[in-house]
């Protein structure tokens, strides 16, 4: 009986913190934080322009998934370029920003102000969202578009079902 | 405009064998159930087996896994799981067998030699890691190893 309790509680602990990652996973977190011109020169991108910046790793298949996200989203905001970089390859800019876990994307303005930080894949209608609140303006009714056109060919991992987040509606 | 380029998969290809991405986490709901049987009930027959297991996909290889074996038959008899959505390189995934064969061998050892306590302790570990990978996807071994691959890389 003891034992079965202890898997219990485990499974319950477990269950927890699934709910707590699903939550951060994926999500755009609004933070406080700037790259000089010189880190995004470093990163390999011109500064002055709206930057969808990744930082990879070897051996992940999420990276893969962020890629194409990275490059459904920014087909619709051709003004914002896309940068994937690997973290062995810029460590003074991750140490700098804190960068712990690949894949990670900044959302950077134009003057290297970072708009959003997301771990993991990141949600296409947030990331949607947050080109249209601060980034350049998109033609009338892309916004639309984008709910339909865009979207996550392969999950970062594949979820169970019923863990899933649902696709941008 | 985009910067991103197809390095990472031939960095990836590179690396060795491409496997499912769901079949880790098969293997772990499979590996979860056997190691809270052997836990609940305290069988060590069990344990062996699931450290036979490990260490089999471990040191031969995810091509070798039973588990993973079990995951081939059932994709090609059950036509709605359907193609693999995206693979992986094995290291990682391979790498987390590692660990499991570690903690789950030294449980065993300890168990069997007197403190039971101790021994299924280290049994717990694997179970709570493979129910997290089982239920979320999330593999701790693999981010492990990317870790220490970031960190090898930047000691070179």
């Amino acid at each position: 009986m003891t034992n079965a309790l202890v898997i219990l509680a485990v499974v319950t602990a477990v269950a927890l913190f699934s709910a707590w990652w699903k939550r951060r996973d994926g999500r755009v977190r609004s933070v406080s934080d700037q790259f000089t011109p010189d880190e995004i020169q470093a990163v390999g991108a011109a500064p002055g322009v709206p930057l969808l910046l990744e930082f990879t790793a070897p051996n992940c298949a999420p990276c893969r998934a962020t890629r194409q996200v990275l490059d459904d989203v920014s087909a619709l905001w051709p003004d914002v370029a896309v940068v994937a970089i690997d973290v062995a390859d810029a460590m003074t800019v991750v140490k700098a920003h804190h960068v712990l876990r690949a894949p990670t994307t900044f959302v950077l303005a134009a003057d290297g102000t970072v708009r959003g930080r997301i771990s993991g894949v990141p949600d296409p209608g947030e990331l949607a969202d947050l080109l249209e609140d601060d980034g350049p303006k998109p033609p009338k009714g892309r916004r639309a578009r984008v709910s339909a056109d865009v979207h996550v060919e392969a999950p970062s991992r594949a979820l169970p079902r019923w863990a899933r987040r649902s696709k941008v509606a | 405009m985009s910067a991103t380029s197809d390095s990472q998969e031939q960095q990836d290809h590179a690396q060795g064998m491409q496997i499912d991405v769901r079949g880790p986490q098969f293997g772990a709901a499979i590996t979860f159930a056997v190691l809270v049987v052997a836990y609940i009930w305290r069988l060590p027959f069990l344990l062996s087996f699931q450290v036979l297991v490990f260490g089999i996909a471990a040191f031969a290889g995810l091509r070798w896994s039973p588990y993973g074996n079990i995951f081939r038959f059932l994709k090609r008899r059950l036509s709605f799981i359907g193609p693999p959505p995206a693979t992986e390189p094995e290291a990682g995934p391979r790498f987390s067998q590692l660990m499991g064969f570690i903690f789950t061998a030294a449980g065993l050892a300890v168990a069997t030699n007197g403190n039971e306590t101790v021994g299924w302790s280290l049994v717990l570990i694997v179970v709570a890691l493979s129910a997290l990978l089982a239920f979320t996807g999330l593999c701790v071994g693999c981010e492990m190893y990317a870790l220490g691959q970031r960190f090898r890389r930047q000691t070179q």
